[in-house]
């Protein structure tokens, strides 16, 4: 697109100055780029928060046997582990890049709603640190999954009005993100720049913003009875009083799929944009994959119960979701085969956001496969609830959602820091990331379809070999994402000047404004050809 | 803009009031699902 638009910089009037000092710029900001910025950090953050609860459960399992906690905080442990890399680390990441990257990429001078994504943004550590402070209470943290299920959760003790209002100050805050996105889109286009010439990160996340403002509100009324039943005396999901715990179970997944595509969207997005940078070719089929991904959005609605086919319900229950599920194969392969068809043919190169993409690309597929598999009613009363679900999930979630989060830090690293990384470094952290995200999960397929369940702290001696494996993998992975600390501060700090455009000529407006970008970009619209 | 309050990107009073149409209804929306849809249970 840099070909199409035309942005003149020295009319910007607004990049002679710079942004406010001190702890106020942070405090008080209101610039898409600075919050952008706060979103990542907290991202990051809260990877090695996460991270530090996964190295307790990988230490647990590393043998038979009870080792290092009791079986009530290692469901705690399972249980914030989960709700903090899904709430606390991979959406505010994609939140981070949605704020630098969409206004860049419309040619809009910021958000359209700066002061509520300021309050979007700080509203999540407040509800992170109070999330965290139920480890501190009587009772410990929830340890009944990041499901929540009821009663399960009901047995939670002082820290379950904690965990409950901190669900939903997380869900506030997505949602006024989800509509400060939508309406930016909306409303600050730059002319020319119609619905389908928007490029595919815009795409993704105008249809993932969509999504939480369906599902959020849902959740949150979930868990609102959740607490009307525990202080109120209701009893939604109480049978003894006329309820249904498995009512519950429906509520959650009619928020939790479409949550994972809420996931998962934007890091197609991020994709779609790397692979022809480095392809030298446009998208293949850009207008194709808009429809795919909207296509996947609709689905994501009408599939949430293959999440629970042994709850026990109706034959044409099990066969709808059977089939529902399958049918998302179809709009996913056409984004897999446009990915692949952009590179068919391409002058390819390998830095390390290509490396990244590539990694998405593959093991992505791999989790989707597994995903199919237990899409299958009947089998999946074979492998529901064990760790052929758990290597399925992180599949789809580590080498897909956070690698393709990865490659997008690395792609756009330059335009944010004015420096490039340092290009060894990056591909030493991909090949170390590659081999232990493979040497965390890939055994738990085996460990899953030869019978080991999920979020036990015990297991039989069978399953010792395997989970060793898995254990050192994900102490080798953890560590190494340090590098990724290592190699962010170092661009932070120096490093080999980025030009304008960093890549060979990447399709994009943020790739027409300077590196690093100004404080304020295209306070005159770029005009769109 | 220089010298606003914000760096409310607001070029002139029409999109401003798009902008704060589109957000209204969409906040709207999102409230209306959250107690509408407990309501359903309720009903």
């Amino acid at each position: 697109m840099s070909d199409t638009a035309t942005h003149d910089h020295d009319s910007d009037h607004h990049g002679d100055h710079g942004p406010p000092k001190g702890w106020r710029r942070w405090v008080f900001s209101t610039n898409h780029k600075d919050i952008g910025t706060m979103y990542l950090v907290f991202a990051l953050v809260m990877l090695f928060v996460g991270g530090a609860m996964s190295f307790v459960i990988r230490a647990e399992l590393f043998q038979p046997g009870l080792q290092f906690v009791n079986p009530d905080f290692f469901n705690q442990m399972t249980t914030l582990h989960a709700l903090i890399m899904v709430f606390g680390m991979i959406m505010p990441a994609f939140a981070g890049f949605a704020n630098w990257m969409i206004p860049m990429m419309i040619g809009a001078p910021d958000m359209a709603l700066p002061r509520m994504n300021n309050w979007s943004f700080w509203i999540l550590p407040f509800a992170g640190v109070m999330l965290l402070s139920t480890l501190f209470m009587e009772g410990g943290a929830p340890a009944s999954g990041w499901t929540l299920y009821p009663p399960l959760v009901l047995q939670t003790g002082n820290g379950f009005p904690f965990a409950m209002f901190s669900v939903h100050l997380l869900g506030i805050s997505s949602i006024m993100a989800a509509i400060n996105i939508i309406v930016t889109i909306l409303n600050l286009r730059a002319p020319g720049m119609t619905l389908m010439k928007m490029p595919m990160f815009v795409w993704t996340w105008l249809i993932t913003a969509y999504l939480l403002i369906a599902v959020m509100p849902v959740l949150a009324g979930g868990v609102t009875m959740l607490i009307t039943d525990q202080f109120f005396g209701t009893t939604f999901f109480q049978a003894a009083g006329g309820g249904d715990p498995v009512l519950f179970q429906h509520i959650f997944w009619f928020f939790g799929h479409p949550e994972v595509y809420i996931i998962i969207l934007p890091a197609f997005g991020i994709v779609s944009h790397i692979i022809p940078a480095f392809s030298r070719k446009p998208l293949f089929g850009h207008d194709a994959m808009v429809y795919a991904v909207a296509g996947i959005a609709f689905l994501s609605f009408i599939v949430w119960a293959h999440h629970m086919f042994t709850v026990g319900m109706p034959l044409a229950g099990q066969l709808f979701f059977m089939m529902s599920t399958t049918l998302i194969a179809i709009p996913t392969a056409v984004k897999v085969f446009n990915w692949t068809a952009t590179m068919w043919k391409g002058s390819l190169s390998f830095e390390t956001p290509m490396l990244f993409a590539l990694g998405f690309l593959f093991m992505f597929t791999i989790g989707g496969f597994s995903g199919l598999m237990l899409a299958i009613a009947p089998a999946d009363f074979q492998y529901h609830d064990s760790y052929f679900v758990v290597a399925h999930f992180h599949y789809v979630l580590v080498p897909g959602a956070l690698f393709a989060a990865i490659a997008g830090a690395y792609y756009w690293m330059p335009k944010w820091t004015g420096h490039m990384y340092d290009e060894k470094l990056g591909k030493v952290h991909f090949w170390l990331s590659t081999i232990f995200v493979n040497l965390t999960f890939f055994p738990q397929h085996f460990v899953g379809l030869a019978g080991m369940p999920r979020r036990i702290p015990d297991y039989s001696t069978q399953f010792a070999d395997f989970n060793m494996i898995s254990s050192i993998g994900a102490f080798g992975f953890g560590l190494s994402q340090l590098l990724l600390v290592f190699i962010i501060i170092k661009c932070v700090r120096g490093g080999e000047k980025a030009t304008a455009e960093v890549w060979d000529d990447p399709p994009g407006l943020e790739w027409t404004v300077p590196s690093p970008a100004p404080h304020h970009t295209f306070d005159e619209p770029p005009v769109i050809r | 803009m220089s010298g606003s309050r914000t760096d409310m990107p607001t070029r002139d009073d029409e999109l401003r009031k798009s902008i704060r149409r589109t957000a209204i209804v969409l906040g709207l929306l999102a409230l209306a699902w959250y107690f509408g849809f407990m309501a359903l249970r309720l009903i």
